[in-house]
């Protein structure tokens, strides 16, 4: 009778026992339930950067209601996400991580940026292998090295300084020329000098540089410095009102170099320095307006509908719009592509492997393994004062060299 | 016989820390509370709990400046930020151990203090502000820009702190630590403002011309406040930037020495009750305003910027009505609480 019993016992344990391991096996990922996926995003609503709060949050809103509206959701399942305010500030941003993982238990974390505060989760997102799709902060260690569940996705100055030696000496062939730099005195700004140095190392040219605070409104000291030192081509990294100035500095002072803006410059308010702008370089990553993709068109009557015709086909649209919205596509076809059984790994494998991905004329985009830089395409635009609008002078390339503090791989 | 701080016999009644009994009672179920916090809410609570833990060590090392010896600092945040790179540098690039590179922060800032503080023998009041600002923005640059030995804006990584072979890789092993010293801090400045010191640090900010002339070393105790706060400071520092596990320049700024005033100013000057409860509810404050807002924010994104504003405004707004209408801060509240209550059921 006892030997029955126990036996009986026994018998209970084991199905108690393998009905918890396949409970456990069949339970979903974190943040994903039958009808909802979570999303989580931390924004910058109050503090210095509120204004790509508002750009990002608006992006946010409208990928859900064209996914959860247009698209019927993702294969049963309606998208949602949580945001969260981080004021730009590394504490907040990590409480903010902490909330979303840990609180909210979101499923992944989306559409971020800042080097500040990215900078600061960098470990957290190691330890909780939660996916952070996209990062679109400007410093290099957001992918290199790469770390499995970070994606970056924006442009590099070092990209751009480096195709900027390399567009002036393979394409217009200028001989001896004196380069410079004038550069933003943070991260951003010493990434550009970095990519003109590498460039210039190779081809046997020396470097100019001269560094402004954040903030300065005024690049009298620096055009003068330039000046001085007989630079003919000059990089520039930062923001466009400043660029603008430089333009008109560089015209008060009789110095006419050819310049040569990073991504941030290709901005409406390039043009507040009227014609003294014409003619002049930029490096870009993504589709122009005016070209008119198929991407475009979608994008802008989405956002549109949602903010109003005004918003979506102001400064907002020119940069911000294709950075933030190019990766919720991705990410949706990466979302469609792991399938009902959706985990943080699996997605982490389907946005590795989407090849040839089409936005439809909004930018390149494309990941690998082990390749976290979503960023590897750009085009030379030159800037038409008098239409407004910057036009591509070559078709989409690489630079010629590959930086890094390791080997990476590289994207085909 | 217990007795309360208002009715006290003898100076050995007044010198003891916690007067009454119920004080006493209540501070062991605080304590129980506190120990058992872990095991009763989530990790993101724990998280904010440690953040509020090295904002009361910081607070502390502050009000023993500003709020005891009356010497303003606006650099308090860099002393912070020499404690977290000291400790940040000789944990990654030295391979110090944990509680090594603990005391040697704090002696590092503190070292450093002693600097700063010998331009106050000659300065006070907005003169004194100026020059702390001052060390700060050096602090700020000297971070930034030496970039061999801080990384400026990439950071440096902090391996995982241990103790006695256990790493403390969690929040909550992390979270014993904190508490450990911010119960330490507190009774050590309680201890400091009951004692010899500092009174002399009282003397020296009601009067100091009187406080020399009763015979107080004003050189001596101006600077020791200097060192005994920044080493706290550092203290802190090290314990924030082990709670990061990744510091950066932008995690020492200005911006934030105007949180520490603030914390002191709201929580009260003077007084360890003030510092304590001033810190954690100035960490608080955004957090509740965030769980009121965020919800809004998620729901309605394309307002989120405005709800951001408003968050600035409430916050910007409380400071002010303490200011306002209670300068004595939260430690003020709880005296007039205290005090409403004391003769209950009578009204006097």
């Amino acid at each position: 009778m006892k030997k029955k019993v126990l036996r009986f016992g026994m018998a209970i344990l084991c199905i108690l026992g393998v009905s918890f391991f396949a409970m456990a096996n069949v339970q979903a990922e974190v943040g994903v339930t039958k009808d909802k996926i979570l999303f989580g995003s931390f924004q910058d609503m109050s503090g210095p950067g509120a204004y790509l709060g508002k750009q990002c949050s608006a992006a946010l809103a409208v990928w859900k209601k064209w996914v959860n509206e247009d698209l019927g959701g993702i294969h049963g399942r309606k998208v949602d996400f949580v945001i969260e305010d981080m004021k730009y500030d590394p504490v907040l941003t990590k409480t903010a991580f902490t909330k979303l993982v840990h609180q909210h238990k979101v499923f992944a974390i989306i559409t971020v940026y800042g080097s500040t505060p990215c900078t600061a989760i960098l470990e957290d997102i190691k330890r909780e292998k939660i996916p952070v799709f996209t990062t679109a902060a400007t410093t290099q260690n957001m992918f290199d090295p790469p770390i499995r569940y970070l994606f970056w996705y924006a442009c590099s100055d070092e990209d751009n300084g480096i195709m900027m030696v390399d567009y002036l000496v393979n394409d217009l062939k200028v001989k001896n020329p004196k380069l410079g730099v004038v550069y933003q005195d943070d991260e951003w700004g010493k990434s550009a000098l970095k990519g003109v140095k590498l460039g210039a190392k190779k081809y046997g040219l020396k470097v100019a540089s001269s560094a402004y605070k954040r903030g300065s409104k005024n690049l009298n000291a620096q055009a003068m410095k330039m000046k001085a030192k007989g630079v003919t081509h000059c990089f520039y990294a930062g923001y466009a009102p400043v660029y603008a100035n430089l333009l008109k500095e560089a015209n008060k002072i009789g110095w006419k170099p050819v310049f040569f803006g990073d991504y941030v410059t290709v901005d409406p308010r390039a043009f507040m320095a009227g014609k003294l702008a014409h003619g002049h370089y930029h490096f870009f990553s993504l589709g122009m307006r005016h070209e008119r993709g198929p991407g475009w068109i979608k994008m802008e009557k989405l956002f549109a509908d949602k903010l109003g015709e005004e918003t979506a086909k102001g400064p907002l649209g020119w940069r911000i719009m294709p950075m933030m919205w190019t990766p919720l596509l991705f990410l949706t076809q990466a979302l469609e592509d792991c399938g009902r059984d959706l985990t943080r790994e699996k997605l982490v494998d389907a946005l590795e492997s989407i090849q040839d991905f089409d936005s439809g004329g909004l930018g390149k985009i494309q990941y690998g393994p082990n390749i976290r830089k979503g960023t590897h395409y750009y085009r030379v635009l030159q800037c038409d004062a008098e239409k407004k609008d910057f036009f591509p002078v070559t078709g989409w390339r690489q630079p010629s060299i590959l930086y890094g503090s390791k080997e990476r791989p590289v994207a085909k | 016989m217990a007795v309360t701080r208002f009715c006290v016999r003898t100076y050995e009644q007044d010198l003891r820390i916690f007067p009454s009994l119920a004080a006493r009672i209540s501070l062991i179920i605080f304590g129980l509370v506190l120990l058992g916090l872990p095991f009763f809410v989530g990790k993101y609570v724990v998280f904010v709990a440690c953040v509020c833990g090295v904002s009361v060590i910081s607070a502390l090392g502050l009000n023993i400046l500003t709020g005891y010896t009356g010497l303003i600092s606006l650099g308090h945040a860099a002393f912070m930020g020499i404690g977290a790179y000291t400790a940040a540098i000789l944990s990654s690039k030295a391979g110090f151990p944990f509680v090594a590179a603990l005391p040697l922060a704090g002696l590092m800032a503190a070292a450093i203090g002693a600097v700063v503080g010998v331009p106050t023998l000659r300065l006070k009041g907005l003169y004194l502000v100026v020059t702390t600002l001052a060390f700060q923005f050096i602090t700020e640059h000297v971070i930034y820009h030496w970039e061999s030995l801080t990384l400026s804006d990439r950071g440096i990584i902090l391996p995982s702190p241990a103790l006695l072979g256990y790493k403390l890789d969690t929040y909550e092993s992390f979270y014993y630590v904190i508490l450990f010293f911010a119960v330490a801090a507190a009774m050590f400045t309680k201890n400091l403002a009951m004692s010899r010191t500092g009174r002399a640090f009282v003397a020296v900010r009601d009067r100091d011309i009187a406080a020399e002339i009763i015979g107080i070393h004003l050189a001596k105790y101006k600077i020791l406040a200097f060192v005994i706060s920044s080493f706290i400071a550092g203290l802190a520092g090290a314990l924030y930037a082990y709670l990061m596990g990744l510091i950066g320049p932008d995690h020492f700024t200005f911006n934030q020495s105007i949180l520490y005033i603030a914390m002191i100013i709201v929580g009260g000057l003077g007084t360890v009750f003030g510092s304590v409860i001033g810190a954690v509810f100035m960490v608080l404050l955004p957090e509740v305003i965030s769980a009121v807002t965020g919800p809004i924010a998620s729901a309605y994104p394309t307002f989120s910027p405005r709800v951001g504003a408003i968050s600035v405004i409430v916050y910007g707004l409380v400071i002010i009505g303490f200011l306002l209408f209670e300068p004595d801060g939260l430690f003020g509240i709880w005296i007039k609480i205290k005090r409403y209550w004391k003769p209950w059921p009578f009204t006097y």
